[in-house]
């Protein structure tokens, strides 16, 4: 039993979380300002906080600022700022994922067990110094098992994403051009590359990513390429 | 045939040639229509009887006459020689050595000095006077005189000597007997045989020969000319006329040039030899004549050359100074009726500056006049005025260069009014006020431009809020287990609903800070190729389930541009995005990417499964969409942002509508 606290100044919000994440058997906590939520930290053991920014009393970022003052506890900010300069200052503070409103549900579900995972499970990551195990952040292929886990969880992938993900994996930071992709996982020379490809990385986006809109590690660089970005921890 | 040069060149050296012929010819006939002498020559049909045969024989006469008659001494005294051979009885035998009488024989008694001459050659036959006139009647054509004349000559007879005549007066002065006759055997070659021959041909062939050769010459003339004329100008390998160097000299410069030409070498080449002697005289003539001809078979084919080319009167000295003096002239009206405007448009400042100007020259001179002391003053005062002048100009150039900074988009322009004065401070604070106005202007646009892209934002933060409730709501109902089947629709609704309000408030922001260019672009290269395929890849699914087939035709080559790797998505996606929702099912969509220069084409073609009865510009504008009745899903903001973005990143955006064909057009600057 994982306890999450949950801070929106908009009821209706929190409630609405709060049935997601109590069907997930998560336990929640509520609260609905800043100063609340600092309050509720200190007396009870919290795993995870999803933090609404634009909050009465005390908002979210200062709220976030004066937590990792003392605490390192994931949170994932909230909020109806959608501009990029706000998530870079919301992840620059220190939160450790960032979801606009309006979210889909399940995709913020399916962000705080990502960092659920991350934060209490996977303490232990394999090294990769074994060859066979190529990773970035929380995304792992296990070359010997031909496995693919990103947050611990298991995804399918057919043989041909498999191949393609392994070697952006294994070249991690780099960005290749389709052509480049193909002449690398086929072997051969890239005649009839066209889209194939760009299918694929859709589909394999769609796989590992928890919103394939905005990938965290299968990264599209339109007009030049793909990358598996580069995330150490 | 009108290029070829040779022919030209023949036709000028045939031309004088056929002139000199035809010429002479021409003379020929107007001498022979004149002359009676031809007239005989050609209708008669007895040499001893026409008038060649007579004139010989008048000519004849003359020698022993003018020889020894006192008439003429003057002419003989020096001269004289006794060519007497022989002197028998009192007759003088004389060789007269003049080879062109040698048929002609005489007896000239002269009663006078009782002298006797014949130029009979001394035999036994002609011992006395009697057996030379009996040696000399012997000759059928004779001639006496013996105080009168009695002959058988046609012209010879007192008749037809006037008394006024050399003969007769030769005969009045002494009293001679002459006797005289021709041989009608012509023994000899002399001028009466040479008579005969031309008197034979002229009368066998009459006029016929010279009348053709003219026409013939004349005709042969006239069709080298009409060549000439045709063909002057033509050259090969070039259209129209060809004027040459000499053709382009203004008519005037070229005669003088070739009159001088001509004359010049007249002076030098033909008095200089000509000095010298006879022949070189004679080659002086030919080679003054051919290069008369040349300098004047130029001018005339320059002339026509110029008369085909139309430039004859244009290219002249007078129509020059005409056509310059007409310029002159307008440009002088010009000035004219300028100053008279000036004069009358502003009639305060004519006013003043006439004060001010006859004022001060009056003042001058008036200063001048009184006496020399005042000329200082006078001097003082000129220099005053072009202080005076010389601060005005200056104050203006300030103004000028002030406005035109204005034009030029600068907003901080600002005149410092206490360094002007007179009417030109009021211009200034003038201009000032229309600086600060269009600053204001300016900067007040740019504001409100900002403030409606905050309250955009703003407005769909707050939006946003209710809405995330909406959809978390929505989401759970949706996972209740209603049974229900009318609810369930319903709630099917709420979510579609509610998923559209949530990409309008996004498209809404987006639009409106692309709009007013509110985005931070991070600019970089761009292969096109990559981009069309990792679009398409990303649409492909899509475009399936619509039955939309991708054509593309994308060059093998790379081609880049500049742009922001995540908004060229983002306006590819937009197209696509209209595609997938408005493309006939199963039709084909067209991807086509061209290089012109320096440009970057990339289109993209559909068929729309709706009619399109709206223009290109207004589908392009903010929640217009393409079957009017919002029906469907989206915001009717995808093209327009698309537009901006790409204008953003310089590039052009343009939609084109042909029947149900709807295709878009990207262009870009190439980047190598």
């Amino acid at each position: 039993m994982y306890n999450i606290l949950v801070c929106d100044d908009d009821k209706e919000i929190v409630e609405a979380i709060a049935i997601n994440l109590k069907k997930e058997g998560y336990n929640v906590i509520k609260a609905y300002n800043g100063k609340e939520c600092l309050d509720l930290i200190n007396e009870n053991e919290i795993h995870l906080i999803i933090l609404d920014i634009m909050m009465p009393i005390k908002d979210g970022t200062e709220t976030l600022y004066e937590l990792r003052e003392q605490s390192s506890i994931p949170v994932i900010l909230l909020s109806a700022k959608s501009e990029d300069k706000d998530k870079i200052e919301g992840l620059n503070l220190g939160a450790d994922d960032y979801v606009t409103k309006p979210f889909n549900p399940l995709e913020l579900i399916a962000r705080v067990n990502s960092n659920i995972r991350r934060y209490v499970e996977l303490k232990n990551m394999p090294d990769e110094k074994n060859s066979n195990i190529y990773k970035s952040g929380e995304l792992l292929i296990n070359d010997n098992s031909k496995e693919v886990t990103v947050d611990g969880k298991q995804i399918k992938l057919t043989p041909t994403e498999y191949n393609i993900l392994k070697f952006l994996t294994k070249n991690k930071g780099k960005v290749f051009s389709i052509e480049q992709i193909y002449e690398n996982v086929w072997e051969d020379d890239a005649y009839a590359a066209e889209n194939i490809i760009a299918v694929h990385i859709r589909h394999i986006r769609e796989k590992i990513e928890i919103n394939s809109k905005e990938p965290k590690y299968l990264k599209v660089i339109w007009g030049i390429g793909y990358k598996i970005e580069d995330i150490t921890n | 045939m009108k290029n070829s040069l040779w022919l030209k060149t023949l036709c000028f050296i045939l031309a004088p040639i056929l002139i000199f012929i035809f010429t002479c010819n021409l003379i020929y006939i107007i001498y022979a229509v004149e002359n009676p002498d031809y007239k005989s020559i050609v209708e008669g049909n007895n040499y001893f009887e026409s008038e060649i045969f007579s004139d010989y024989y008048k000519s004849s006469l003359v020698t022993p006459l003018s020889r020894y008659s006192h008439y003429e001494e003057a002419v003989y005294d020096e001269d004289y020689i006794d060519n007497t051979i022989e002197n028998i009885n009192g007759i003088n035998y004389v060789d007269e050595d003049y080879n062109y009488t040698k048929n002609f024989v005489y007896l000239l008694i002269d009663n006078t000095t009782n002298q006797i001459y014949t130029n009979l050659i001394p035999t036994q036959k002609t011992d006395t006077i009697d057996e030379i006139k009996s040696e000399i009647s012997k000759n059928a054509y004779y001639w006496n005189y013996n105080g009168e004349i009695s002959t058988n000559i046609n012209n010879l007879s007192s008749e037809n000597i006037p008394y006024t005549d050399y003969i007769y007066t030769a005969l009045e002065t002494h009293e001679y007997e002459l006797y005289t006759s021709v041989n009608q055997d012509l023994l000899y070659k002399d001028n009466f045989v040479f008579g005969k021959m031309a008197f034979d041909l002229i009368n066998t062939i009459g006029n016929t020969p010279v009348i053709l050769i003219s026409i013939l010459s004349l005709s042969l003339l006239i069709l080298i000319c009409s060549y000439l004329v045709i063909s002057l100008g033509h050259k090969k390998d070039y259209e129209g006329i060809y004027l040459n160097y000499l053709d382009k000299l203004p008519l005037g410069v070229l005669f003088v040039l070739l009159f001088l030409a001509g004359g010049i070498f007249a002076f030098v080449g033909v008095l200089g030899p000509a000095a010298i002697n006879t022949i070189f005289s004679i080659i002086a003539v030919i080679i003054f004549c051919i290069d008369l001809y040349v300098c004047f078979a130029i001018f005339v084919s320059s002339v026509i050359k110029r008369i085909k080319a139309g430039t004859l009167f244009r290219n002249t000295i007078t129509y020059m100074l005409l056509k310059w003096l007409k310029k002159v002239f307008i440009k002088f009206k010009n000035w004219c009726k300028k100053c008279l405007d000036l004069l009358f448009t502003n009639t305060n400042s004519t006013l003043k500056l006439g004060l001010i100007y006859f004022g001060f020259i009056l003042g001058s001179i008036i200063l001048v006049n009184i006496a020399a002391p005042f000329t200082l003053l006078a001097i003082g005062l000129w220099i005053y005025i072009f202080i005076l002048l010389l601060r005005k100009t200056n104050s203006f150039y300030k103004i000028k260069d002030a406005v035109h900074d204005i034009y030029e988009g600068k907003n901080d322009v600002r005149l410092d009014e206490t360094n002007f004065s007179g009417d030109l401070k009021q211009f200034a604070s003038d201009v000032n006020d229309i600086a600060g106005g269009f600053s204001n202007a300016i900067s007040e646009s740019l504001k409100s431009e900002r403030l409606k892209t905050e309250l955009i934002t703003n407005v769909s933060h707050d939006i946003k809020t209710p809405l995330t409730s909406i959809i978390s709501y929505v989401d759970l109902l949706k996972q209740e287990n209603i049974e229900n089947e009318k609810a369930k629709e319903y709630i099917d609704v709420l979510d579609s609903k509610s998923q559209r309000l949530k990409r309008l408030i996004e498209d809404l922001v987006e639009a409106s800070k692309a709009s007013s260019g509110n985005i931070k672009l991070n600019m970089e290269k761009l292969k096109v190729a990559e981009l069309i395929k990792q679009c398409t890849g990303e649409f492909e699914d899509k475009f399936k389930a619509n039955g939309l087939e991708i054509i593309s035709n994308i060059p093998q080559e790379d081609i880049c541009i500049n742009a922001d790797s995540r908004y060229m998505y983002r306006v590819i996606e937009n197209v696509f995005s209209n595609i997938t929702k408005y493309a006939l099912k199963n039709s084909r969509v067209y991807i086509d990417v061209e290089k012109n220069t320096d440009k970057i084409n990339i289109s993209i073609k559909n068929i729309s499964k709706d009619k399109l009865n709206i223009s290109p510009d207004e589908l392009m504008q903010r929640f217009v969409r393409g079957d009017k009745s919002r029906f469907t899903e989206g915001s009717g903001l995808g093209l327009s942002i698309s537009k901006s973005l790409t204008e953003l990143q310089n590039g052009d955006f343009k939609i084109f509508i042909d029947g149900d064909l709807f295709k878009v057009n990207l262009r870009f600057n190439m980047v190598k």
